[in-house]
This record gives C-alpha cells, structure tokens and sequence, in this order.
C-alpha cells in the first residue's frame, strides 16, 4: 500500500489545525479529509472508508471519547489515534482501554504521527 | 480550609482550560510553520502558488499569535486578582475576563455565553477571587443543567448581576427547580453569603440573579 492509497480521517475541533495536518499529510502522498466534531466524523466513517482515523479527544458536543466508542461500534478493526494535550494522558490511556491504535500530544511532531499510521497499518 | 480549597479548585478549572486552549494555539502555529516548510521543502509549487500558500499560513500564524497574546494577557490579570484580600473591582471587567477564560468550558457543552453591559463601569469593594469563584459556580451550574445550543446572558444592571438564559428548550418552571437541585446551588449560596452577595432563582428571568 503506498501512501497513495491511505485514506486519512481528521476529527478536530480546531478547524485550522485540521485543514493544515491534512494539507501537510496530501503533500506526503496521503488522501484525507477532515471534520470538525464527532458527530459529522461518526456519519463519515459510517458512509466511506477511511484506513485510519486521527481523532482528537476534547470536543465541544460529543467528546472524543465518545466518538470512539460509536466509531469502534461501526468499525471494530479501525485503526484510530488520539490526540490529546499534554496532561491529559488519563483519557489517553481511557482511550487506548477502549481500543485506540495509540495517542500523541499536542503539539504534533508530524514525523511521530507518520510513523505512528506506519505502524497501525503495519506499512 | 473549605474556603481555600474552593478557590485552589477554581483557579485550577481555569488555569487547566485557558493552557488547553493555549496548546492549541501552539499546536496551529507549528503545524503551520511546518507546511511552510514543507512547501519550500518540495519545491512543487509554481511561484504564484507558493506566495499565495506562504501568505495562507503567515496569516493564520499571526491570528494564531494574537489568540495566544489575548489568553495570556487575561490569565495575567487573572492571576493578579489573588493580590489583594479587598479591592475595588469593576465588575463588568472581571465578568468579561471570567467569561473569555471559561470559553473553553462552556464551548465543550455547546452553551454560548455573553455579557450585556447595560451600566457603567459599576464597581464594588469585595474579595475579587471569591466574587470570581461566585459568578463562576452561577455559570458553571447553568452550563451543567443546559442542553446544547442553549445560551447563557450576564447582565449587570441595578445592582444586580443576572444569568439569564435562553434558547433552552426546557420549561421556566423546571429550570428553576433544576437549578436548585443542583448540587452547585448551595455552594453559590455560601460563597455568595462570603462576598455579601445574594443569590435568588425566578422565573422570569429565567436563571440566577446576584444582587450586590
């Protein structure tokens, strides 16, 4: 699989944060696509197929975790990182019980994220 | 003790909030210099392309830094109320700084929350971190009770400070009783009771009004 063929979702509230890791992962060959709660993430990961997605955990409306727990239900084998600030290991962890790949802080080192995806997809 | 202990709890909410929001800022500041550098990195770009992406990450590089500035010049004068056991305060200033810096908060609820200023400059002589920690439980409790999409209004006027709210898809009547119920109201009550401040629920307003 190259990177080509690795369709990213982005769920992050903070839309520009959103829309640039997703121009900075198109310009590493990734196809992604962003959105900017849980809810619209969950329809998304209901109507399309994405390989893995990135998920931020503090939301406004649904929180990150919950977004999770439906996105596992629809897709049980999807792998999805985490992202969380720093002192927020706990829901981190809270995640990764609930079956998340892995979680990472922000800011992102975007090299950490990259390899983070090449191990969830096993490239 | 009760008492410190509620102000260390308030001053850790905010502090927790405002530095969540200040690693975002980072967060969209780094992820921009980096595409900057990307894009100059790869060199795929034609020349107007390039000056138009650069332009498109500058600009969002200094909202960025000016989001960043704005949280931490209120944090600062935030932290500065814990100077003095007494002072004269102005309270629509303070209210307008609590409610920037519990943005956060109240957006992960889906509650907007605004201030009316419909006096000038009204000032009162209190403890300014327990008038703070008063104003908060008031927004706090209603932010608990209210769905999202809900409103909260802070008007201070006449002596009083009302949290009105609105849009709340729930009967005045039931909002009142919610209110009281709530595990917060007896904790504004004996803050407010520290500040010579009072705390009442009606009806018409709908919500909770502080009378100073």
């Amino acid at each position: 699989m190259n990177n080509k063929n690795i369709k990213i979702l982005l769920i992050d509230d903070e839309a520009e944060f959103v829309s640039t890791l997703a121009e900075r992962l198109e310009l590493r060959g990734y196809s992604s696509k962003t959105s900017e709660d849980g809810e619209a993430g969950i329809s998304m990961v209901e109507s399309e197929a994405f390989d893995i997605v990135i998920l931020d955990l503090m939301m406004p409306g649904l929180s990150g975790l919950e977004t999770l727990r439906q996105i596992k239900v629809i897709n049980s084998k999807i792998p999805v990182i985490l992202l969380t600030g720093h002192g927020s290991t706990k829901e981190g962890m809270e995640g990764m019980r609930l079956g998340a790949f892995d979680y990472l802080m922000k800011p992102l080192d975007i090299s950490e994220l990259i390899n983070k995806i090449s191990l969830a997809l096993n490239l | 003790m009760e008492n410190s202990k509620g102000k260390a709890a308030f001053f850790g909410e905010i502090t927790a909030s405002v530095t969540h929001e200040l690693q975002n800022v980072l967060a969209i500041i780094k992820e921009n210099s980096g595409l900057m550098e990307d894009i100059l990195l790869m060199g795929q770009s034609s020349e107007s392309e390039l000056g138009e992406r650069l332009h498109k990450s500058l600009g969002s590089i200094k909202k960025q830094v000016s989001r960043g500035v704005n949280l931490t010049s209120k944090l600062n004068g935030f932290s500065h109320t814990t100077d003095h056991v007494e002072a004269h305060i102005n309270i629509n200033e303070t209210l307008k700084r609590l409610i920037f810096l519990t943005g956060r908060i109240t957006k992960l609820k889906g509650v907007e929350i605004t201030i009316k200023e419909t006096e000038k400059q009204p000032s009162l002589l209190t403890d300014p971190v327990l008038f703070q920690v008063a104003a908060y439980l008031c927004i706090k409790s209603l932010v608990n009770i209210l769905k999202p999409g809900a409103k909260i209004s802070v008007i201070v006027a006449g002596g009083t400070i009302k949290f009105r709210c609105d849009n709340t898809d729930t009967q005045e009547n039931d909002l009142v009783e919610k209110i009281i119920s709530s595990p917060k109201w007896a904790e504004i009550n004996r803050t407010c009771r520290q500040v010579d401040l009072k705390a009442e629920v009606t009806t018409d307003v709908p919500g909770i009004i502080l009378t100073f």
